[in-house]
């Protein structure tokens, strides 16, 4: 009896103890800052220095470079026999969950040797666990080099090869303005012209015309917006840029269409894009990623058209923050790394470009053959085209914020962004806001 | 009056029910809709046409078929755990009580304040060290017992009158034996009712598994449906709504089968003393 007894508690001390290690076992978002653990190597060595056989590289990516993956690793390991690659996607899509799965398995001891990232999340990886900086000699000699700078970190290495990538953008609902006799999409250069646009849409519908959702991207869309006019987001030092009279006239656009009544309050980016597609929303800020999921809900029930983001002088042609996701190295040994630089060449061949770019997805091509071919298919719609044409020179999103802090940094901008929708006095708002990162970055370099 | 009332009641009651039902609708309908359709500008009850073309899309691009097994195994697999350590511990606090286990119980509940995110690392740090990472075990083991369902357990064990417990041991019961005769079939509903709940959430986990589950093969429903939505480019509208409605089935079912214990236990209402 008393064994018994006993064993009754026993199982429920075993319970309990157990309980402690469950008990937090549920769902989570955040990713994990964790310290460095281990280096990458400085560089990678000459290949033919390098033993194949027995050779592993481990590569962490997700679902949406599955096809070109694949097709790189056979390449790959055809080229070097004996070499083996460890390649299974992650399902999810989501940047911040590969970040996190990436930093699990560092955790644990199992650090990849190229990964995947958002390029949103760059600079985290730069200043949290030291990758080798970009081999460029391994990139096709038809790779477009003038996205590279959307691959270059603060201090000026290129770590990270962008593959499949976008810029912010409009969406311009050609029938509702046509239906106010507000003009042509492509005639919106300007802020001013953007304001004429919303307030006579407006007047004709009696609803808010445009949107620039502050969640979602928001310190993309912020980039975006500040660079386009010609301002910088980041000094040197990593603290905030866009508090000066260039910053604040550039951020004005978000708060005047507030205090106009002209903006449609969507609080997501992803929800403006599913509203524009149904044909209600006017103007939208979206990302030339977004075209061909837009071409496939819209087809032909309205016109509609991408336009470059208008700026306060009408220039659009400045460099804008590239959005979307490439590979580096973070191999510890010498010779993965170049087997994985070797990779990286094989996932940006054109034949791989196509199919990450893909007809039906409107990533801007960064292999100019890739383009070619894009443009020559027969899904080469205006829309499409000008997703696979835009050259304008893309920047490193985030322009350099220390990566160990982006996260409070980026919900910085994402409070600042939501007051100015609301239409709030644009000078406090920015100031407040830079107030606060310049505390996070200045309290990290302390 | 009291018929106005009455009425009044009626009017809530259904507009209750539609208001719970709508979600449900509306997800069947974007299942079998077009993709233009989800993004229509007028709103219309019935879809325009009907296609299950996003049901054949959502189970095989999915593989939603492997997932939903996987899925069963697991969830089933962290039941049955969790009742066999959480029974014993909450019969333990809750009818042999000693001066510790008041403040062992106090403990219990401080473990309900840890957030997930806290020990998640750590967890799966502990999991790989035991070099169960990407197995079925990895899904399983951390679950093997929860403090919600000790808390849940013993409460309704509590309202179970103590002069039972003297009858069975005058009758010659031991301890075991009283849980399992007596004590458990009493304390039906609140088990019912953890169970239900348990299952819920472990059905829909999917931050855990997408941590612990890489290979394809062990990949449960949420990680299966995932596939649809694509952050850079859009959503996979009538097929995540056409996933979802098939991984929503077999948690109906189970409800449907525990609906009587899961509202008894939840509202403690089944033993009267």
């Amino acid at each position: 009896m008393r064994f018994i007894s006993r064993a009754i508690i026993g199982t429920t001390a075993a319970t309990l103890t157990l309980s402690l290690a469950a008990c937090g076992s549920s769902s989570s978002t955040g990713v994990a800052n964790q310290p460095a653990d281990g280096a990458s190597v400085a560089a990678a060595t000459d290949i033919s220095q390098c033993t194949a056989e027995g050779t592993t590289i481990d590569v962490a990516f997700n679902s949406l470079a599955k096809e070109p993956m694949e097709a790189a690793v056979k390449v790959i390991e055809d080229r070097y026999p004996g070499l083996s690659i460890n390649a299974v996607p992650s399902v999810s899509t989501d940047y911040g969950e590969l970040t996190q799965q990436i930093v699990a398995d560092i955790a644990v001891g199992k650090r990849p040797d190229v990964i995947m990232t958002g390029l949103g999340q760059m600079q985290f990886w730069v200043d949290t666990y030291n990758p080798v900086p970009l081999d460029k000699g391994v990139l096709p000699e038809t790779y477009q080099t003038q996205f590279l700078g959307a691959g270059t970190a603060r201090d000026g290495v290129t770590y990270l090869a962008p593959a499949q990538i976008s810029a912010p953008v409009m969406a311009v609902n050609q029938d509702l303005l046509d239906a106010a006799g507000a003009g042509k999409a492509e005639d919106i250069k300007t802020y001013e012209d953007l304001l004429d646009v919303a307030r006579q849409v407006s007047d004709h519908t009696g609803k808010p015309s445009v949107s620039i959702a502050p969640s979602g991207l928001p310190e993309w869309y912020t980039q975006g917006l500040v660079q386009n006019s010609g301002g910088t987001l980041v000094n040197e030092d990593g603290t905030a840029a866009f508090g000066d009279a260039a910053g604040i006239a550039a951020l004005d656009i978000w708060s005047e269409l507030g205090r106009d009544g002209l903006e449609a309050g969507i609080p997501a980016a992803s929800e403006a894009v599913d509203i524009f597609t149904s044909g209600t929303l006017p103007v939208t800020m979206i990302t030339t990623s977004n075209i061909a999921s837009i071409s496939q809900g819209v087809g032909d029930k309205f016109d509609w058209m991408p336009i470059k983001l208008p700026s306060i002088d009408g220039v659009q042609d400045r460099a804008l923050p590239a959005g979307g996701n490439g590979y580096m190295v973070l191999s510890d040994d010498s010779c993965r790394a170049a087997f994985s630089g070797e990779l990286i060449g094989q996932i940006l061949t054109p034949e791989s470009v196509m199919q990450a770019s893909g007809t039906q997805r409107s990533y801007i091509p960064v292999d100019t053959i890739a383009r070619d071919e894009l443009l020559a298919s027969d899904q080469a719609s205006p829309q499409m085209t000008f997703a696979w044409t835009f050259d304008n020179k893309l920047t490193q999103w985030g322009g350099g914020f220390p990566g160990a802090h982006t996260a409070k940094i980026y919900d910085a901008i994402e409070l600042m962004d939501q007051q100015l929708q609301t239409g709030a006095e644009t000078a406090t708002a920015v100031q407040d806001a830079v107030a606060t990162i310049d505390a996070i970055v200045l309290g990290e370099n302390s | 009056m009291r018929a106005t009332i009455r009425i009044g009641k009626w009017l809530f009651l259904a507009a209750a029910l539609v208001i719970s039902f709508f979600p449900f609708y509306w997800m069947a309908r974007t299942s079998v809709a077009g993709h233009d359709e989800v993004f229509s500008a007028e709103f219309s009850f019935l879809p325009e046409s009907i296609t299950f073309e996003a049901y054949a899309r959502a189970w095989t691009d999915g593989a939603l078929g492997n997932a939903m097994l996987v899925g069963l195994l697991v969830t089933f697999a962290i039941l049955a755990l969790q009742l066999l350590t959480c029974i014993p511990a909450a019969y333990v606090l809750a009818m042999h009580r000693r001066r510790w286990t008041g403040k062992l119980f106090g403990f219990v509940l401080l473990c309900l304040l840890i957030p997930g995110q806290v020990t998640m690392i750590p967890l799966f740090i502990g999991i790989n060290q035991f070099r169960l990472g990407d197995t079925l075990a990895a899904l399983i083991l951390p679950f093997a017992t929860s403090v919600l369902g000790t808390f849940m357990i013993r409460n309704q064990m509590m309202s179970i009158p103590r002069a039972l417990m003297e009858a069975s041991e005058m009758d010659g019961l031991g301890p075991v034996r009283t849980m399992i005769s007596v004590v458990v079939p009493m304390a039906k509903p609140g088990i019912a009712a953890f169970s239900v709940y348990s299952i819920f959430v472990h059905w829909n986990d999917y931050m855990w598994p997408l941590l612990a589950a890489r290979s394809p093969e062990i990949q449960t429903p949420p990680l299966a449906l995932a596939i649809f939505q694509d952050a850079a480019t859009g959503f996979d509208y009538p097929a995540l709504a056409a996933g979802a409605a098939i991984v929503t089935v077999p948690i109906i079912i189970v409800f449907l089968v525990a609906q009587r214990h899961f509202v008894r236990g939840m509202s403690g209402t089944e033993i009267t003393g």
